[in-house]
């Protein structure tokens, strides 16, 4: 018994978490630092509960619940995604005060239905796990104060959302009706027999379809811009950087119930990653809101972590491991910039950025960094997370594929290239006074770009702890 | 009854429960008033609950009718009537009497047909063809609370965020206007 609460650690953690954050948000008049305080000390608990749970394994809820490295990798990753984000809300100007614990409490149970997602080794327990973390997301998008672009976000994020979790239970009844199972230990021992009738194929790719959403790759990327644009700066950093971890995750486990034997469903993934790749690079380029253009260079990001994933191999999958991991540090940063210098929770242009680097040189040292990761130049993560994927890719014989996500690669630059053209080299149009930058944020700069170098020239490790975690579902 | 008509009156089944579900999907999706695409949607459930049947799980039948015919669907009326003012009606000056009439003729209107169809149901199951196994309220208990535990329990998670969301976000709509 104390073993299994030790296996689901990470996830009681999460829930006593939520349940806090709930009882936080009860009183009528709330001190907005202490709560800030509080969710930061329970954040740290959840990190460290995560920590201690990277090394579990065991089944859990009659073998619906599967924890191992896998699994636990991304929840520490979750974990940690959730701290970061927790740790730019102290001043949540994009979001009214009184709703601030409920904010907290939403992220938490999304951040919880993620965790429980990525363990998850039955469909029904997958899909409600994912349900849980996209309502959160509804709530949490039109939370934002102020203008009324949040509502449109909001709707849109729902419908497209809504539409989007239908096709994957649609897809999951083709795969139930094929293999009279929701195990996917049942369902990787009898698709490969499968795989060949086109309802198995159909139901596999309805069902990842779900996923692309929670991705925003093509063609389910309609949400992303508007979303990004129109939830509070906190929100879509935490959209941009811990729901596509998650998503990545769910990606490896389904595609490699087909063990790589349908030509079908990787033709398909190849035409996303491509269409992917360079829509969301074609459409960066014209975009003048940063937001925005984020949203669809994370919709490039998305098509390179699918040819990570197509290859279907350990070296393949392990490669978008590394590179979500890569994703979410350099996006964070990328992100906490957006937050720091829109002070007042408003959206930011890209002109606005000029003469950041007089305004707050650290961060606008952290924007180039970011920026340039995300381009993939190196010494930085983005660099070696685009190297395994395309390396993988490479050793799976997709040498057009490789090609396509070079040339992808360095339409990208342009646009990473012009937001760092306003920050260092454009003068405001008018006088602009200083940023202060508090001190836990300057930490918390240095922090990061420790990490986006020391990854980038010394991935090993991690990379290490990947490939070791994806023997256990390959 | 033979066993071959028994087989040709379940494929009738199936036919009618199929049009059903597919004029009323067409309805709901078609018609340009809530109302009348709500009653699609009814359609629509009724013809689930039918498939239900002939699969030989008359208490799925049973909720289905029960709570979506029954509940839901008097849940979304309400939502409609209380978002939106009644268009081209006589005598709307006495707006809360005529809310509070139509309230309750909306759920005697749902709820009769519902309760009455369910007790029949559930008295007189007609016997289904051995298709597959009926599957019980105990086994159906026993896969909730066993195999299927976790997502039981989630969903109750689930419904916390939904509810605290409806919360949030229903004050601060009223509150912007």
């Amino acid at each position: 018994m104390a073993g299994d609460l030790l296996l689901f650690l990470p996830e009681a953690a999460c829930l006593l978490m939520a349940l806090a954050l709930f009882g936080l948000s009860l009183p009528r008049v709330q001190d907005q630092r202490r709560v800030h305080s509080w969710t930061m000390g329970l954040s740290l608990v959840m990190v460290a509960a995560g920590l201690a749970g990277l090394f579990q394994e065991g089944s859990l809820f009659f073998e619906a619940y599967r924890v191992d490295l896998f699994s636990q990798f991304f929840k520490l990753l979750l974990a940690v995604a959730l701290f970061l984000v927790l740790s730019i809300c102290r001043q949540l100007t994009g979001v009214e005060e009184r709703y601030q614990p409920e904010f907290f409490l939403f992220l938490t149970t999304c951040t919880l239905g993620m965790m429980l997602m990525v363990s998850a080794v039955e469909l029904m327990t997958l899909y409600v796990a994912l349900e849980l973390s996209s309502f959160s997301l509804y709530i949490l998008v039109p939370l934002r104060s102020g203008d009324n672009i949040d509502v449109e976000a909001g709707v849109k994020y729902l419908f497209i959302g809504i539409t989007a979790s239908c096709v994957m239970l649609f897809g999951m009844s083709y795969i139930f009706g094929a293999v009279h199972s929701t195990y996917l230990a049942k369902i990787a021992a009898t698709l490969p027999l499968w795989i060949h009738q086109p309802g198995a194929v159909i139901g596999l790719l309805l069902t990842l379809s779900g996923l692309l959403f929670k991705l925003a790759a093509f063609p389910f990327h309609f949400w992303a811009p508007d979303v990004y644009q129109g939830a509070a700066n906190q929100v879509t950093t935490y959209i941009a950087t811990a729901s596509k971890a998650a998503a990545v995750a769910l990606l490896i486990r389904l595609t490699a119930l087909s063990a790589g034997t349908s030509l079908y469903l990787l033709d398909v993934l190849m035409a996303l990653c491509v269409a992917s790749m360079t829509l969301g690079n074609l459409a960066a380029m014209v975009q003048s809101d940063l937001k925005r253009m984020l949203a669809y260079s994370s919709v490039a990001h998305a098509g390179y972590v699918l040819m990570g994933v197509l290859t279907m191999t350990r070296l393949g999958y392990s490669s978008a491991m590394f590179y979500s991991l890569a994703y979410m540090v350099m996006n964070f940063a990328a992100f906490m910039v957006v937050v720091k210098v829109a002070s007042g929770g408003q959206d930011l242009k890209i002109s606005d950025l000029a003469g950041l680097h007089r305004r707050a040189p650290l961060l606008a040292l952290t924007l180039m960094l970011a920026l340039f990761s995300l381009a993939g130049i190196p010494p930085t993560v983005g660099f070696t997370g685009k190297f395994l994927v395309f390396a993988a890719a490479m050793q799976d014989g997709h040498f057009w594929l490789v090609l396509v996500g070079m040339i992808n690669a360095t339409l990208s630059l342009y646009y990473y290239l012009m937001v760092i053209k306003a920050a260092y080299l454009a003068e405001p149009a008018g006088p602009r006074e200083a940023l202060a930058v508090s001190g836990p944020t300057r930490a918390l700069n240095y922090a990061l770009i420790a990490a986006m170098v020391y990854l980038g020239l010394f991935p090993r490790q991690v990379l290490e702890l990947a490939e070791q975690a994806v023997r256990n579902i390959f | 009854m033979g066993e071959a008509l028994q087989q040709q009156l379940a494929y009738v089944g199936y036919g009618l429960y199929l049009l059903l579900i597919i004029a009323g999907g067409l309805a709901a999706v078609m018609s340009t008033s809530l109302v009348r695409a709500l009653m699609g949607l009814i359609l629509t459930l009724f013809g689930v609950a039918g498939m239900f049947l002939l699969m030989n799980a008359p208490f799925l039948a049973f909720m289905q009718i029960l709570i979506y015919v029954g509940a839901v669907s008097v849940l979304i009326f309400f939502a409609i009537m209380l978002t939106k003012t009644p268009e081209g009606e006589a005598g709307a000056e006495n707006m809360l009497e005529w809310i509070g009439m139509r309230a309750g003729l909306a759920v005697l209107a749902a709820l009769t047909p519902a309760i009455i169809m369910a007790t029949l149901i559930v008295k007189k199951a007609p016997a289904a063809l051995a298709l597959k196994p009926e599957v019980t309220l105990a086994q159906l208990g026993e896969f909730l609370t066993g195999p299927f535990v976790l997502a039981f329990e989630l969903i109750s998670v689930v419904l916390l965020a939904a509810m605290a969301g409806a919360v949030v976000l229903g004050f601060e709509r009223r509150k912007g206007k």
